[in-house]
């Protein structure tokens, strides 16, 4: 090979070489990148021309033959190999073999991205803590699971542009919007980005009424009996909370989609019970808490809708306890019967000072009425308030397990006269829940991190109002792989890491080295 | 199958009697281990910590479960693991084709009663027996270590199915560049800049890029560092699996196609 030939052999290596690698790392200067691949295949050109004898030789003989088919043999294995990955790429399948199946989305969340009706911009605004690469990779399942997410990283230093113009005001920051709806959070668990993802995806309005007028607990209130908490809960799942007093009015708001009454301390006049009457019979939905004692008259109203509300206290005898408390607080863990709220739910509620709420053994003919909450089959209901001891009184008590929640549907007597408003979702009929507690929504027990009071109670409110968004998913908990290691423990496997098995491979080196001079 | 467990044997038999290999070897477990102790000792540091927290706690599961020995010890030490396996699998197979060369023996083994498969699958099968030998010999700790608690054995068996896929990668390509040569030094540096080069340009690109850019989608793609992460989460994917496969497939049809012209050139 000539001086010229390897001169031009060694530019075209480099040419093409360095085209790619700054074709990769500089895209935005591909001219410059193919300019260098130009010049590197302009000196290929120029080497095959040089030698062109030689080649000539080589193409003739035996090994070209055979080369050629060899080159081509191969070059159909590489575009094999490439169409199995395209392949696969196209119908990939992921196993997440984590306890709590943390990189898989749940069932409501594909449930809500499969109905998507138009494309949600998720734009994540890094914080630079480590935590930034687990949010990545929950944003980039839900990208993967529905064509209709778009999800871009934006980098603070790189585009301070873009973070001002998304209204992003914290680094750490998930900032979504679609068509005309925008929202942003900082919560980043898969909860909260699929609610926002609702939120946004929908010019539709949640709204709960919450009553007052008879001493209800307020939404407004944040002291440990009030429901601050839970406004706040159902705010962050897209729901509008307001008050109404059914006593200053003829008929429930029109855009109401649920009304919720919690713990009246007095009797509802007739007017009220007139006006809820009337709402629940053209189809409404309505959440009562009602604690023991205090059943805002309401107990001949719910007859009518097939529920039993009994002036007892439930006295639970067995499941688990919660320390510092009596027998009137009550931890239900499997006693969820089948219903659309408790479907999959198996975690630990908590509850204090319970009455038992029933299906009537003979509800109205349009009336079905399920149990969605009871105790163990050790509890039992104390009917005799006013008895000096307690304890279960066979004849007078009811044995359990007692239910203290259930829920109600009905078929309409009539359409309403004035329709509702587009967004309350009243599809089929009538709806309500009764829960004979109202202490396991307030602030004292609502937020309590270890047992599942809001999931349950956001299960409900989505119930009720049709909204899917609403059905809570809890919390994936990293359980942390745990091992305890004693100090005789410690020292023992720091030998065995860096002296015990580095030793051995060096030592049968050193054997093998020593009985291969010996020979 | 038999001949080829006996070139396998044979070839076992010659990595292990070369001094290179229990160098090299040496120098893997010592970095492995030393990785598992600096892990350790930063595990049970956390440990103390929570203990100390936790006594003034309502709920000291909640704490203890933020510790996690998973993500503490094993993905470090795997994930330094990997990034050794670049220069020490080139250093293991380099001398399985070249020395052969050398010596005047592959010719031998050219005439002698053996397909092309067998040969190359021989002595496929005797770099990765090595190789996995040394990675579980190198994390024997991490095994003991779970004899103390309660390991989650599906993560743990998706962070070793993805360095054994990734050895296996690195096992081809390292014999490939052992047949194209003589020389040792050649055989064992090509493949570590490849495997090199291969590692870090799934590093560059963001995801933003890869979506818009065909160039990053492909390079990102032909990276192994980007194919072995979700190994490390406990996540399979299908896409990875391919993915490696087939490389290890090609690297080891190219081998053949190599040997296979040593025949007729």
């Amino acid at each position: 090979m000539s001086r010229a030939s390897i001169a031009c052999l060694a530019v075209a290596g480099l040419g093409i070489v360095v085209g790619l690698g700054w074709r990769t790392l500089r895209p935005l200067e591909s001219a410059a990148a193919y300019s260098i691949m130009g010049v590197g295949g302009a000196a290929l050109l120029a080497f095959l021309w040089l030698e062109r004898k030689e080649i000539a030789g080589l193409a003739s003989g035996r090994s070209a033959r055979y080369g050629g088919n060899a080159l081509a043999y191969s070059l159909i294995v590489i575009a094999l190999v490439f169409v199995a990955n395209w392949v696969a790429v196209q119908h990939k399948k992921t196993f997440d073999l984590t306890e709590d199946k943390l990189f898989t989305l749940t069932e409501p969340t594909l449930k809500i991205l499969s109905g998507l009706t138009r494309d949600v911009d998720v734009a994540f605004v890094p914080s630079g803590d480590p935590s930034d690469a687990t949010v990545e990779d929950v944003l980039k399942l839900y990208q993967q699971s529905s064509p209709r997410v778009k999800v871009a990283i934006v980098d603070p230093m790189k585009e301070p542009r873009k973070v001002e113009q998304l209204g992003v005001r914290a680094l750490g920051t998930i900032a979504l919007s679609s068509g005309t709806q925008k929202t942003s959070i900082t919560a980043t668990g898969e909860e909260a980005i699929t609610n926002a993802i609702h939120k946004v995806s929908t010019d539709k309005v949640v709204k709960a009424y919450f009553v007052e007028g008879q001493g209800e607990r307020s939404p407004e209130e944040q002291s440990e009996h009030g429901l601050s908490y839970l406004k706040t809960l159902l705010g962050n799942k897209s729901l509008t909370v307001a008050t109404c007093n059914l006593s200053t009015l003829s008929d429930v708001p029109r855009d109401a989609s649920l009304l919720v009454i919690v713990d009246p301390q007095r009797p509802l006049g007739e007017h009220e019970i007139s006006v809820l009457k009337k709402y629940l019979d053209e189809g409404g939905r309505a959440l009562l808490m009602l604690d023991p004692t205090r059943d805002g008259g309401l107990t001949a109203f719910l007859a009518g809708y097939g529920i039993e509300l009994h002036e007892d206290l439930v006295v639970e005898q067995g499941g688990a306890i919660l320390q510092g408390t009596g027998p009137e607080t009550i931890i239900v863990s499997e006693g969820y019967p089948f219903h659309p709220i408790t479907d999959h739910f198996a975690y630990n509620t908590l509850y204090h000072v319970v009455r038992s709420v029933l299906p009537a053994e003979k509800p109205p003919a349009t009336v079905t009425v399920k149990p969605l909450v009871q105790t163990t089959p050790q509890s039992y209901a104390e009917r005799d308030l006013t008895a000096p001891e307690a304890g279960y009184t066979e004849g007078t008590d009811r044995k359990g397990p007692v239910p203290f929640a259930v829920a109600a549907t009905w078929t309409p007597a009539a359409p309403p006269a004035a329709p509702p408003a587009e967004s309350t979702n009243r599809s089929d009929g009538g709806r309500m829940v009764v829960i004979g507690d109202a202490d396991w929504a307030d602030n004292s027990i609502l937020p309590v991190p270890q047992f599942a009071n809001a999931p349950l109670l956001t299960n409900m409110v989505g119930w009720l109002s049709e909204t899917e968004a609403l059905i809570s998913i809890p919390a994936k908990k990293t359980k942390g792989a745990h091992v305890v290691v004693s100090a005789n423990a410690g020292i023992a496997l720091v030998i065995l890491a860096v002296i015990v098995i580095p030793g051995a491979f060096a030592v049968t080196g050193g054997l093998t080295w020593l009985r291969r001079r010996k020979l | 199958m038999s001949k080829m467990l006996a070139i396998a044997r044979r070839d076992i038999a010659s990595i292990f009697s070369s001094a290179i290999a229990s160098i090299v070897l040496t120098i893997f477990s010592l970095i492995l281990g030393g990785c598992f102790v600096l892990q350790l000792a930063d595990y049970q540091t956390r440990n103390i910590q929570i203990a100390r927290q936790a006594a003034m706690n309502p709920d000291p599961e909640a704490l203890f479960e933020q510790v996690d020995v998973v993500e503490m010890v094993v993905v470090p030490v795997i994930y330094v693991g990997a990034v050794a396996l670049m220069f020490i699998v080139p250093m293991i197979t380099m001398r399985l084709f070249a020395e052969e060369k050398k010596v005047g023996t592959d010719e031998l083994l050219l005439t002698a009663p053996l397909t092309t498969i067998q040969i190359v699958g021989g002595k496929y099968l005797a770099a990765l027996a090595t190789i996995a030998a040394a990675i579980v010999a190198a994390t024997l700790p991490i095994g003991l270590l779970f004899l103390m608690g309660r390991p989650p054995w599906k993560i743990i068996a998706s962070i070793y199915l993805g360095i054994f896929l990734l050895a296996a990668t690195y096992a081809a390509f390292s014999l490939l560049a052992s047949s194209l040569t003589q020389n040792q030094i050649v055989a064992a540096v090509l493949p570590f800049g490849l495997f090199l080069l291969m590692w870090v340009v799934g590093l560059f690109p963001t995801e933003e890029e890869m979506k818009t850019s065909t160039w990053w989608a492909l390079s990102a793609y032909t990276s192994t560092s980007w194919h072995f992460e979700d190994f490390l989460k406990g996540v399979v994917d299908t896409t990875h699996l391919v993915y490696y496969v087939t490389a290890s497939f090609l690297g080891c049809f190219l081998t053949a196609r190599v040997i296979d012209s040593s025949r007729w050139r």
